[in-house]
């Protein structure tokens, strides 16, 4: 039974209509055995199949041997198979810049990248001194900001006749980092060469600069403040100081600053009225005036004085940096960041400056050669030794110079002598020596003692003595309360330092 | 490799392996050659169209799914580029036999490359006059009688293929095979009587 469709199937489709797919073998099953019956007795689907057939044959012997050349083939081949590789459609097989499209496409990784940039940016020129943190003091900034002019050769003057006038840049110059060029040139032996910005160095090396920095200017500014008090009352003169060198913001710590400076003068009159120059310059200074003039003077000072600078000369040849350390009493290193030693010779490089004021005043004393060999040592040329710089070649001047002060300082009284033992640490002898000068029970004599333990760190002696001299000397009130105050700063950052110090060890040793 | 299918290997080359696809290449090339070189009737343009069929073919391979004969696929690239062609080159049916067929000025004439490959057809003056006739014949074909041809008997396709890429019936495809074949019938009935009158002399 046949359907309608099967009808209209049959009508439409004729057998015959079957030739071309028998021709071209794709009849099978049922058509195929359905069209070769048929075909067996169709005489027209037979001529048909025949003559297309010979077409067909003649169409494949006519065709051509078509292929590229092999040269050509090859090098489509390559052409293909490279844009193959390099369009592959996988995925995960992506371009650089497919990739930073995609991370532009993401905001938060945007964000990111630029606060990264931006950051490093900043921490970078941060780091190389192009960007500055807004100064405390307007003067400290602008004098950060301006560039030292190249520094002349140190001019040591024997006798210096017409002191130089102060050249306008030393006004403006930055005091921190003057301070902290000569410190760092005389203290650590460096050669005095042309001081460094310290607002360019490494931050590390430009926050110690500055720390150093500011530490003996408080102690000068203090020093001066209280020689002046003495001054006031024991009668002693103005003197000569680095105005310029000290900043107006300083502290008031005066007992350190003051035992720093009497380190520097072995006579008590000329040290206060060293350190009363020091006071006067720093209230210039404050007043914003120059002190240029008060700095002009320093062939007034007696040669009493100078050899006083040959003591400190020779303490800057001391390594170490600030208070004298405990462990080694009798080493002056305090007298390294005294300030306020009388510039005999003004320069404009400030680092020399540092240098010629911590040894201005036996410049006088010495030979012309010997001048000549500090200038050459000041000037950051290699003296002799080859590498010496101006602290260590201070130091050979200060070892050749040692005979004569040595007999210089038998003449001394006894009493400038225990000052000076006391100055320099030896506590013990210069109490001897006050014993022997019938001094020992003088408020001064007391006050230096104990000025001189509290400075080689014996502070239980130090109290106890104050303690004495508080007992039987009432009158001498201010000056023992000075004195407590310094002692009671000295020991809190004492017991300060070994507290950071018992803290630091336990993590050092966990880390290790 | 080299067995698998056109279909699975051009999924592997989607996939991102370079090397299922230099296999459909090596396989392809040669068939899809002929056939555009029969179509656009010039070596240069054929070379022209088969690289840029098998360009296409890498950069569609992203969007390639397994839903119809890839033969069918790609022989539709190729006859739509040699549509193209065609129309852009006018003269491609009067493109000389004496021309090399791949434009090299001194390479083999088109003529000479018989089946047999040794080109000899200088010495066979009958075979020579009958390649000439089928030739002509099959470039006088209208062009959708003359496509359908070269797909059936130069690419091997099936109808039902055929009519895929060209994008008509079965049927029809069939009915422009049917015209085709009888037009070169009558092509070779006049070769077989000029050659039968040729062999009674």
């Amino acid at each position: 039974m046949t359907t309608k469709s099967d009808a209209r199937l049959h009508l439409v489709s004729s057998p015959c209509d079957s030739a071309l797919d028998y021709l071209y073998g794709e009849l099978s099953g049922a058509p195929l055995e359905a069209f070769v019956a048929h075909l067996a007795g169709c005489a027209s689907c037979q001529a048909t199949v025949e003559s297309w057939g010979r077409v067909r044959t003649a169409v494949k012997e006519s065709a051509p041997v078509a292929a590229l050349p092999e040269a050509r083939m090859q090098a489509m081949h390559a052409q293909l198979m490279l844009a193959a590789a390099q369009e592959r459609p996988m995925p995960a097989v992506t371009s650089i810049w497919a990739r930073a499209r995609r991370v532009a496409n993401a905001p938060v990784a945007m964000a990111a990248m630029t606060i990264v940039i931006v950051g490093g940016a900043i921490a970078f020129n941060w780091s190389r001194g192009r960007m500055q943190m807004p100064a405390a003091t307007p003067s400290v900034t602008a004098g950060a900001t301006t560039t030292p002019p190249p520094p002349p050769p140190p001019q040591i003057v024997a006798a210096p006749e017409t002191p130089p006038a102060e050249p306008l840049e030393t006004k403006t110059k930055p005091p921190l980092a003057t301070k902290a060029d000569s410190d760092r040139s005389v203290f650590r032996g460096g050669k005095a060469g042309p001081a460094p910005d310290t607002r360019q160095d490494d931050t590390g090396a430009n926050t110690e600069a500055n720390r150093r920095a500011q530490k003996p200017t408080r102690d000068a500014l203090n020093a001066g403040l209280l020689a002046k008090d003495l001054d006031l009352k024991e009668g002693g003169q103005i003197g000569t100081g680095h105005a310029e060198a000290r900043p107006p913001a300083v502290a008031r710590n005066v007992d350190d600053a003051f035992y720093a400076a009497k380190k520097s003068a072995p006579s008590r009159k000329k040290e206060l009225s060293t350190l009363d120059g020091v006071a006067a310059s720093e209230s210039d200074t404050l007043g914003g005036l120059s002190s240029g003039s008060k700095r002009a003077e320093p062939q007034k000072r007696p040669a009493q004085e100078k050899s006083a600078g040959e003591e400190r000369q020779t303490n800057d040849a001391e390594p170490g940096y600030g208070r004298a350390d405990k462990s080694s009493p009798v080493v002056p290193k305090v007298v390294a960041n005294e300030p306020v030693a009388p510039a005999t010779t003004p320069t404009n490089d400030p680092e020399l400056r540092g240098a010629t004021a911590a040894a201005p005043a036996p410049v006088a004393e010495v030979p012309v050669q010997h001048t000549q060999q500090h200038q050459s040592a000041g000037g950051g040329g290699a003296p002799k030794g080859g590498s010496l710089g101006a602290g260590q070649g201070q130091v050979a001047q200060q070892a050749q110079r040692q005979p004569a002060k040595g007999k210089q300082q038998k003449n001394e009284d006894p009493l400038t002598r225990a000052d000076s033992l006391a100055d320099s640490g030896q506590c013990d002898a210069a109490q001897k020596l006050f014993a022997q000068a019938n001094a020992n029970d003088s408020t001064r004599s007391r006050l230096a003692l104990v000025r001189c333990l509290r400075h080689v760190g014996r502070y239980r002696e130090a109290q106890a003595s104050l303690d004495a001299l508080k007992a039987a000397k009432p009158a001498a009130a201010v000056e023992v309360a000075d004195e407590q105050r310094s002692l009671s700063a000295a020991k809190s950052s004492e017991q300060t330092k070994a507290k950071s110090q018992k803290t630091a060890a336990p993590a050092a040793t966990q880390a290790y | 490799m080299r067995d698998d299918s056109d279909e699975s290997l051009m999924l592997r080359y989607r996939d991102g392996e370079v090397r299922a696809f230099e296999v459909l290449m090596t396989r392809h090339r040669a068939p899809v050659y002929r056939f555009v070189l029969r179509f656009v009737g010039d070596g240069t343009q054929a070379e022209d169209v088969l690289q840029e069929t098998f360009m296409r073919v890498i950069r569609s391979a992203r969007s390639y799914e397994r839903q119809a004969k890839f033969t069918t696929w790609l022989y539709t690239i190729a006859r739509n580029l040699c549509v193209d062609a065609s129309r852009r080159a006018k003269h491609r049916r009067v493109q000389s036999l004496d021309a090399a067929p791949n434009g090299d000025p001194d390479g083999t004439p088109l003529v000479e490359l018989t089946s047999d490959g040794k080109g000899h057809a200088e010495s066979d003056s009958l075979n020579h006059e009958l390649q000439e006739r089928i030739r002509a014949a099959i470039d006088g074909l209208p062009d959708e009688q003359r496509e359908i041809f070269l797909l059936r008997e130069s690419a091997d396709l099936q109808f039902n293929e055929i009519a895929r890429i060209v994008g008509c019936p079965e049927n029809t495809v069939k009915s422009r095979m049917r015209y085709a074949l009888e037009k070169l019938r009558e092509a070779l009935a006049e070769y077989r009587d000029l050659a039968a009158g040729e062999v009674a002399r």
